[in-house]
């Protein structure tokens, strides 16, 4: 036994060391620099935990954070109910499942810089469609002046983005039900809601896992699309972590503050996501 | 009592059958021979077929399946995912609008009457995918019981159990059923499964009625070459078109009386110890012998077949 555990070592040694140059010798560099006041290569200077008490501290930092929570919760609220919704619309079958793909999978092929660039022309107030569009209705709307319009703006956009992958998931998971479970509900008497919530919701389950699990850690990540829309304003309303960290690394070159922020933002979202999941396994377990 | 009239199930010719009411009738046909067709149609899941549907003499083809109130039981072991056992035999009472109050009690003691009826009275609180296979489907029988109408509907309900377990179920489902006068459709193609469950079988081949009656009486007296195949495992032996020759028949001893005598060319022997199969050639058909205990016959070799003429199945 304890040879054959040896072998397994050697079969997985490449791809701990692909991972070890990858992911942690990068991670463990921002964490070394996490710690230190760096002035030039070679003067460095050791300051524990300084740089993480600090940047705790700082309330532009909180600001974001909030921010970026917000917006998380926000996208979620919005994409999933409405990706369950598309999915549920779409019939399983026939030539136009083929088209309902192809078009749901648009947005998800397009690079996020390109998402960005195209919303912003097209919420332009002058020239762009939804933008010129909305000011002929009456209503007064800039992205550029309004922290509002920018938020509507950003959750519009990402929503048309990623809606997409939600509701393909959740056709797939849709898909994979048998139909005598539709038929035993039939015969039970249930309610369009009721078959919903008793039969395909569960069913669902493990891809909205999934979905969930992909669109908190992207949300959290979020950088391209409001750096291209808004570039973070108007003000600081559309700063998120992502690019309040940039600023601070690339704009102003704080390599030890940027360190402890990019630790702690690492560790939020992993935290984030370890707690959606195993309470989500938890459940599933007592439930069993 | 279940009557269909005139049912559309796609074949030649239109279905119509008195099923015998408060008895187990057999169903058996091969694939696609229209026996989910038949279900759904009895179910109400199919409202735009053409045929009407009977029960207690009262027409319910316009009826929504719910309102029909029969019971289906499935191939797949299918349960609401999330709901515990209890819950889910209680569904189609709770969906009746049966699970309030008063009632609730009375409820209770139903589903606790079924689940100990069939075997799962200690497993109402668990989730149906905590549970093996055969009680998931044990699960999915008492909830088609639980719809307490006249009429249940089991569409190859063990197929997908291992062996074992089919065969235990199968020895007590005709316990589990027929308790209540339930007139039951039990959809297969296992022509053993006429004889242990059946009080009638019906024959459905290209989505029309071959013949019906009592397992034996069809057994014994087939309508069609079709009729007897279908009755049959390992399938009838063909002479010709007209005579047929049920492999339990053939004997490699004559005996007293006269005989009809093949000479058979053995390809292989298919021994389990209790009987053997002997695939071989006769008269450039292929053949199956079905014989009692260990047969002292190679494979390559020569036999002579022996049946006495009454067993041979003639059609004129």
């Amino acid at each position: 036994m304890q040879r054959a555990n040896n072998r397994a070592w050697l079969a997985v040694a490449p791809v701990v060391l692909v991972v070890a140059f990858t992911a942690i010798a990068p991670l463990m560099t921002v964490v070394n620099y996490s710690v230190q006041d760096i002035f030039d290569v070679h003067t460095r200077l050791f300051v524990g935990l300084d740089w993480y008490r600090e940047t705790l501290r700082d309330p532009r930092f909180l600001e974001a954070l909030a921010r970026q929570l917000g917006f998380s919760a926000l996208v979620l609220a919005l994409e999933i109910p409405l990706g369950i919704w598309i999915a549920r619309c779409m019939p399983l079958q026939g030539r136009m499942t083929v088209a309902f793909l192809i078009v749901l999978a648009v947005p998800l092929l397009i690079p996020w810089n390109v998402v960005g660039v195209i919303w912003q022309i097209f919420a332009r107030p002058d020239i762009g469609l939804l933008g010129a569009a909305v000011t002929a209705l009456g209503v007064s709307y800039n992205y550029t002046s309004s922290a509002l319009d920018a938020w509507i703006t950003l959750a519009l956009m990402d929503m048309w983005h990623w809606t997409s992958l939600v509701a393909l998931l959740c056709f797939a998971g849709l898909a994979a039900i048998p139909p005598a479970y539709y038929q035993a509900a039939e015969l039970d008497g249930a309610s369009r809601w009721q078959v919903f919530r008793h039969v395909e919701l569960p069913h669902l389950k493990s891809v909205l896992t999934i979905a969930v699990l992909l669109r908190l850690m992207d949300s959290l990540m979020i950088y391209t699309e409001p750096f291209v829309l808004t570039g973070g304003g108007p003000g600081a309303s559309t700063t998120f972590l992502s690019q309040y960290l940039t600023s601070m690394a690339v704009g102003q070159f704080d390599l030890g503050p940027a360190a402890a922020f990019s630790v702690l933002y690492f560790l939020l979202i992993l935290l984030l996501c370890w707690l959606f999941y195993t309470s989500v396994m938890k459940r599933g377990d007592e439930a069993a | 009592m279940l009557y269909i009239r005139a049912l559309d199930l796609g074949g030649p010719h239109a279905f119509s059958h008195h099923f015998a009411e408060g008895a187990i009738t057999v169903v058996l046909g091969r694939n696609n021979a229209g026996k989910t067709r038949l279900a759904r149609a009895v179910a109400g899941l199919d409202p735009s077929r053409p045929g009407t549907v009977f029960i207690n003499g009262a027409d319910v083809s316009t009826l929504s399946a719910r309102r029909r109130r029969v019971g289906l039981v499935y191939q797949a072991f299918v349960n609401y995912p999330n709901w515990s056992v209890f819950d889910n035999i209680a569904s189609p009472m709770k969906a009746a609008g049966r699970g309030r109050d008063r009632d609730a009690d009375e409820m209770a003691r139903t589903v606790e009457a079924l689940a100990d009826r069939l075997q799962i009275g200690d497993l109402l609180d668990r989730l149906p995918e905590a549970l093996s296979g055969g009680q998931q489907q044990r699960v999915a029988i008492a909830r088609a019981l639980a719809q307490q109408g006249d009429v249940l509907v089991m569409d190859e309900p063990l197929v997908n159990l291992d062996y074992k377990l089919r065969e235990e179920l199968s020895l007590q489902l005709r316990e589990i059923v027929q308790s209540d006068g339930l007139t039951v459709l039990y959809l297969t193609s296992d022509p053993k499964d006429a004889f242990t469950l059946g009080d009638e079988v019906l024959l459905l081949q290209d989505r029309t009625k071959l013949q019906s009656g009592t397992p034996l009486a069809v057994y014994n007296a087939p309508v069609s070459a079709a009729a007897a195949d279908l009755m049959s495992d390992p399938g009838v032996n063909r002479l010709g078109e007209q005579i047929l020759v049920r492999p339990e028949h053939l004997r490699l001893a004559p005996s007293a009386d006269g005989d009809a005598v093949f000479e058979a060319e053995v390809n292989s022997v298919e021994t389990s110890g209790a009987e053997t199969f002997l695939h071989c050639r006769v008269g450039g058909a292929d053949w199956v012998a079905r014989l009692p205990g260990m047969a002292d016959v190679q494979a390559g070799a020569r036999a002579r077949l022996y049946v006495a003429e009454d067993d041979l199945i003639r059609f004129d």
